[in-house]
């Protein structure tokens, strides 16, 4: 069990840059970067688990993948609009709109 | 011993998801030639059929176990149906043209349909798929007007917090996965108590924050205003029932079922009372500065997310209140964004001045209006009022955290009813103009859809016991 809680342990670090540039960073691009980040460190975490115990990790890890990359593909073509309807893919941009 | 069914049945019973999913499949298809009237009609028949089925299973008085138990459809998922399908029906009948030619119908139908599947989820995985799936839909929905500056604002905040929600969900779901070994409902419950205590708390508190972002739990809801503003109005009804319904349900489930062996812990009680108690306040004290009907109908949709989270407090007393609160907040709700469709069009705006004079000129929509409002406020005779109170009492009487936290929602209440009745009060008052407003046209669907409003909100007041849910079933 010790095992389950270091691969846990020195891969939260990952998952945690990964979330703090979905919440910090400006650019929509740099947060997808983020997204894929934090994806990682979730599927290497399941790699672990796989490696200690059986396949069904492996399994699990793919299909967080495919639904993740699913949710990415909108996000890219969110960030193709906002370049036509803004000019940029700053999201701050988009905030001020709303105040003028 | 589990009672199996072959194929055939499986599908028999999986009818709804099975219809609704098919259904959006054709309607894409009939899409394509611009058929738009026959569009609709398509899937007016697939949630009719779909509400006929629910109805027709609650009759049976046994659990229907498909999967090897990893799905589960009891009492509790039925009625849950039934409240989801009631908002995807209210959305569906304030679109018109200009939405439907954007493919909003089969988007809508699909996402309903694995909503319903999530319900009956009764394996970690399986919900996930499902939740995921259903919320993936709507980023597409919310964008449907993307030319638009603030329809595109809504969807990039949507995105952002829904991807977050996907992201601490997959954790959540890993960190409970390395540490129990499956993922299956039974199993965790099983496995909760001999297990390591903070891998566990720490995977379930991932997963309550990925659902609390969906159904706007209060530091979680920032997301929600704008996103509700910016969608077209008849997309805002079926976020507004479909999505927090669905959020809202899913914790039920998992705090009753695999994780009722954390319950005892104080931490996690305490942080779900926090959650509770903020969602209570927060929102009802923001509500009354609003000065937008759009604004002011999220921030009570939020506001009654705080009503509904009492029950985390001793859920397995006050559950079986869930399912008719949901049901008589999703009419309500539904059908108090859908004036506003029928008021100021799918736009971003709505101000309280477009209300005024809406008694004289429109007396059903005005009708309907203020009773759904009452209604949400927990006035009586309306539904709203009765599905207020027995959850408050039903709170109240578990413990002692539970008094405090049904006094606190007694007051909040109470201060809704302010913001409520002046939104009432200008659609009473006289109109600035000359006195000559403009008669709305209601198409024969809305027509129909308000005057079931009014008799419905009226109707089930008397009848709260036909839909209360029993504690969710996890395993045969």
């Amino acid at each position: 069990m010790i095992d389950v809680l270091v691969a846990i342990l020195v891969v939260l670090p990952a998952f945690g840059i990964g979330i703090f540039g979905l919440l910090a960073r400006r650019h929509f691009i740099r947060i997808i970067i983020s997204v894929e980040i934090a994806l990682n460190a979730v599927i290497l975490t399941l790699g672990v688990f796989s490696a200690l115990n059986g396949t069904m990790g492996e399994a699990i890890g793919i299909l967080f993948l495919f639904i993740i990359a699913m949710e990415v593909a909108i996000g890219l073509a969110i960030a193709i609009q906002m370049d036509k309807v803004f000019q940029t893919v700053d999201i701050y941009a988009v905030r001020k709109i709303k105040d003028e | 011993m589990v009672n199996l069914v072959n194929l055939e049945n499986t599908i028999f019973y999986l009818f709804a998801p099975f219809i609704l999913f098919i259904f959006s499949l054709i309607v894409a298809i009939v899409g394509l030639f611009k058929k738009y009237l026959v569009a609709k009609i398509l899937s007016y028949i697939s949630l009719l059929l779909a509400l006929i089925t629910s109805i027709y299973f609650l009759s049976y008085s046994s659990a229907l176990f498909l999967f090897n138990g990893k799905i589960i459809i009891d009492k509790f998922s039925l009625i849950v149906w039934i409240a989801l399908i009631i908002g995807a029906f209210f959305s569906l009948s304030s679109m018109e043209n200009d939405l439907i030619s954007r493919e909003a119908l089969p988007l809508l139908l699909l996402s309903l349909s694995l909503a319903l599947i999530a319900i009956i989820s009764r394996d970690l995985l399986i919900l996930f798929l499902a939740v995921e799936g259903s919320i993936l839909p709507t980023y597409a929905l919310v964008a449907q007007f993307k030319k638009e500056p603030f329809s595109l604002e809504a969807t990039v905040k949507y995105f952002i917090f829904g991807i977050l929600a996907t992201l601490l969900f997959a954790y959540g779901i890993t960190v409970i996965f390395g540490n129990l070994g499956s993922t299956s409902f039974a199993i965790i419950s099983d496995k909760i108590p001999n297990s390591n205590l903070l891998l566990s708390v720490l995977g379930f508190i991932l997963i309550i924050l990925s659902l609390g972002i969906k159904s706007t739990l209060v530091p979680l809801h920032t997301w929600a205003i704008d996103t509700y503003q910016g969608a077209p109005t008849s997309i805002t009804v079926f976020l507004s029932t479909t999505s927090k319904i669905l959020g809202i349900s899913v914790i039920a489930l998992l705090i009753t079922g695999p994780f009722s062996g954390l319950y005892k812990f104080t931490t996690i009680y305490y942080i779900l009372v926090a959650f509770a108690l903020l969602t209570l306040v927060v929102p009802n004290i923001a509500a009354l500065i609003q000065r937008d009907l759009k604004r002011l109908l999220a921030y009570s949709s939020i506001a009654h997310a705080g009503y509904m989270s009492l029950i985390f407090v001793f859920p397995f007393q006050t559950i079986y209140i869930l399912g008719y609160y949901l049901i008589t907040y999703s009419i309500a709700k539904s059908v108090s964004f859908m004036v506003v469709k029928i008021i100021s069009g799918e736009g971003s705006y709505s101000s309280y001045d477009s209300l005024r004079g809406l008694f004289k000129s429109n007396p059903l929509i005005a009708f309907a209006f203020s009773i759904s409002l009452l209604s949400l406020a927990g006035i009586p005779p309306f539904a709203g009022f009765m599905a207020k109170f027995l959850l408050f009492l039903s709170t109240a009487l578990s413990s002692s955290v539970g008094i405090s936290l049904a006094l606190i929602a007694l007051i909040m209440s109470g201060v809704s009813v302010y913001y409520y009745v002046i939104v009432i009060r200008f659609a009473s008052s006289k109109s600035l103009g000359n006195g000559n407003e403009k008669l709305l046209n209601l198409s024969f669907e809305k027509y129909l859809f308000l005057i079931l409003s009014i008799v419905l909100l009226i109707v089930l007041t008397f009848f709260p016991n036909y839909f209360f849910v029993s504690i969710p079933i996890i395993s045969p």
